[in-house]
């Protein structure tokens, strides 16, 4: 058959294609990460990420948190990947918060993550002043997951610039450009501890509950 | 008057008609053996000549033979020896009247329902057409349902099929040719085609297909659709069918030839282009915005039912990070509790509904509705409740059921391409369904129906036709017919209004 004698050389070439792919995964056999907070020093990564936990279709659950550490990111998440023996998913990565001892490694970190297969280039990067780990554990808002709480009120209060995504910061920190972050901080307000967002010290938003 | 075909030939010696009669009717029993429905009787006509009557009992009209046949020749008064041409023009006043005096071709004739009639002393006989055998009476047929149009069918019978078209397009250039096919069947197949509109490249293209078929019987036109295709293994229909009289005329209007067959009430057209697939005969007959509006509809749907199961298996399984994260979660939910992956769920199901559909169509129909039940609630309720499959696959199978019923003239091939791009999307992800549709447009656009190419207007492009592919434009605005399929294109004149 002509047709297919022609055809052979470009099936042939789609083939060499195929690896863009990358490998086939269950979407119920990934350990889905939705939030990620890097705290560490100048030796040490601390890696606290939220993984979801769905119940049923009608009940998503609630996010389970694990800390692990390493002298480098790579490590830190080989580590969680062991302890989970399962493949860590990032397609739906909701934020990436950085304490402040780990902004001079900005760029680095957003390199790596960059580098993630399925990375959601959507992914919010937040800047904490504290302890990142603390606060995304904290959640923001009602939400079922605090990555969600977090993600969707820094996208509803962030007005200033574009959402800070992976992508956003990326793009800027390769052309030597400012970039402001939001800051996220933890709050007293009477006897509890809240979240609150902060941008260049300026408070423009507490937590606080509906009914106070 | 009634109709006289003199079809006298020269005849090799085996193939003579006899002067004596009980020659024939040796030659018949030879012939036909010992049938049990093969009725010969000899009888003297009103003059004292002697004459045999052959005929297969069930396929004639008594009632006409006795009162226009056997009745006339009765009352044959005189002495006078009678030629069969004389009996067919003074004496019978029967339909049509045909004189043989080759032995094979009148047992032929005898074998479709006609009635013989030897005369003694003559090296011809007369043949007489009284058939009438059991036949269904026109009614809708079950495809091409349409809620606004004719509701006729074709029957099993060929020249009543013929004479539906004949009373949808009276014109005399109206051709009707028939021939036989099968060796042992010896079917009828009738040819019909307006001579001034078809292309006839493309008409004797189909006769000499129609004549290379060698085989021992025709019983559905199904068979003479693979024999007259143009690629043997090719996927879509390259041979257009209907069950319709009003979808064959209109086709038939178009330049394309419909050929009947006996004993089927599906009509083939050829030549058949890709887009006839997505056309109902009632977009013709509503407004144009609407039959668009179905038509787009149905591009969806056919589309839907070849590429759903593929895409979801893709998505889910190589890139679920396109999907919204709450879907996401809620579907990975829904997929923890199962044993299957996507692909393979997926696979099951479609091959379940795939066994309920064919039982359903071949059980009796109470025993089928049981089992559309059972299936409906094994299928939709037990499988997911025992946590066989999850309610998203389920989900996308039934969307894809409900879409395959909107093209139902591409049922096969859609059933064939479900199950490419599933294997596709299972195993390479978005990219193998990238890849299956490029490759299934380079098969669509080198396929062709009769030497004009299949996949026409689209490759090669012609804004004309698109006119009426995924759009339906006014009837106004379609002034031409489909390219390659007749020479006098042109098929209206839209004259202005006059302005008052």
């Amino acid at each position: 058959m002509v047709i297919g004698k022609r055809l052979l050389p470009v099936l042939c070439l789609c083939l060499l294609f195929l690896g863009a792919c990358g490998n086939r995964q269950e979407i119920d056999d990934v350990a889905v990460v939705l939030g990620v907070a890097i705290d560490g020093n100048e030796d040490e990564y601390q890696l606290t990420v939220e993984l979801a936990a769905p119940k049923a279709p009608d009940d998503l659950g609630e996010g389970v948190f694990f800390v692990t550490e390493g002298t480098s990111l790579e490590q830190a998440v080989d580590e969680l990947n062991h302890q989970l023996e399962k493949e860590l998913f990032w397609g739906h990565l909701q934020v990436i918060m950085i304490g402040d001892p780990m902004l001079p490694r900005l760029m680095e970190i957003c390199e790596y993550f960059h580098s993630l297969r399925q990375l959601a280039t959507s992914s919010l990067i937040i800047a904490a002043k504290g302890n990142a780990g603390e606060m995304v554990q904290q959640g923001f808002g009602q939400a079922d997951y605090a990555s969600f709480g977090i993600a969707e009120s820094v996208r509803l209060l962030q007005t200033k610039s574009l959402w800070p995504n992976l992508r956003f910061v990326m793009e800027n920190l390769q052309k030597n450009r400012k970039v402001d972050l939001p800051y996220l901080e933890l709050v007293k307000i009477g006897d509890d501890t809240r979240l609150a967002i902060i941008t260049q010290d300026d408070i423009i938003k507490e937590y606080e509950d509906d009914d106070e | 008057m009634p109709l006289y075909i003199n079809n006298k030939t020269s005849v090799k010696v085996e193939d003579r008609i006899e002067t004596d009669i009980n020659l024939n009717i040796a030659k018949v029993h030879a012939r036909l053996g010992t049938s049990m429905d093969v009725v010969i009787r000899e009888f003297y006509m009103g003059n004292g000549q002697a004459v045999a009557v052959l005929f297969i009992d069930n396929l004639v009209n008594k009632e006409i033979l006795g009162r226009d046949f056997f009745a006339p020749l009765q009352a044959v008064s005189g002495k006078e020896w009678i030629k069969p041409a004389q009996i067919c023009k003074e004496i019978l006043n029967i339909g049509e009247l045909r004189e043989f005096n080759n032995f094979t071709e009148l047992i032929n004739i005898v074998l479709q329902g006609w009635t013989a009639l030897f005369v003694a002393g003559a090296d011809s006989a007369v043949a007489v057409e009284a058939i009438s055998w059991p036949q269904r009476g026109i009614n809708e047929p079950g495809t091409d349902v349409v809620i606004r149009g004719p509701r006729e069918g074709f029957i099993e019978n060929v020249r009543a099929n013929a004479a539906l078209l004949r009373r949808k397009i009276h014109h005399a250039d109206l051709r009707v040719e028939e021939l036989s096919l099968g060796k042992y069947s010896n079917t009828a197949i009738v040819l019909i085609y307006v001579d001034t509109i078809a292309n006839k490249q493309v008409l004797s293209e189909v006769k000499k297909r129609l004549q290379r078929i060698d085989i021992d019987a025709i019983l559905d036109s199904g068979y003479v659709e693979q024999f007259i295709q143009d690629t043997a293994y090719s996927l879509f229909p390259t041979v257009g069918i209907t069950e319709k009289p009003d979808i064959a005329a209109a086709r038939i209007m178009e330049g394309r030839t419909a050929i009947l067959v006996d004993g089927s009430p599906v009509a083939l057209t050829v030549p058949m282009f890709f887009a006839e697939g997505l056309q109902s005969s009632e977009d013709y007959y509503n407004k144009f915005y609407y039959a668009s509006w179905l038509r787009i509809i149905r591009v969806l749907a056919f589309l839907a039912n070849i590429w759903l199961p593929g895409l979801f298996v893709a998505i889910v399984s190589w890139h679920p990070q396109i999907i919204p994260v709450r879907l996401f979660l809620s579907m990975a939910a829904a997929e923890k509790n199962t044993p299957f992956s996507a692909g393979l769920a997926m696979l099951l199901m479609l091959l379940a509904y795939e066994i309920l559909k064919e039982a359903g169509v071949r059980l009796p129909k109470p025993a089928g509705q049981a089992i559309s039940i059972v299936g409906a609630i094994i299928m939709g309720d037990a499988a997911i409740s025992a946590g066989l499959i999850s309610a998203p696959v389920l989900i996308a199978l039934s969307l894809t059921v409900t879409a395959s019923f909107v093209t139902v003239n591409l049922s096969e091939v859609s059933t064939v391409l479900r199950l490419i791009f599933l294997a596709a999307g299972w195993a390479m992800g978005l990219y193998g369904l990238l890849l299956v549709n490029l490759l299934l447009l380079f098969y669509l656009s080198s396929l062709s129906s009769f030497g004009l190419p299949y996949f026409a207007p689209f490759a090669p492009l012609n804004w004309q036709g698109l006119k009426d592919v995924v759009l339906r434009f006014p009837l106004w605005n379609l002034q031409f017919r489909p390219l390659g399929l007749s020479l006098n294109r042109r098929r209206m004149r839209v004259h202005q209004q006059e302005e008052k």
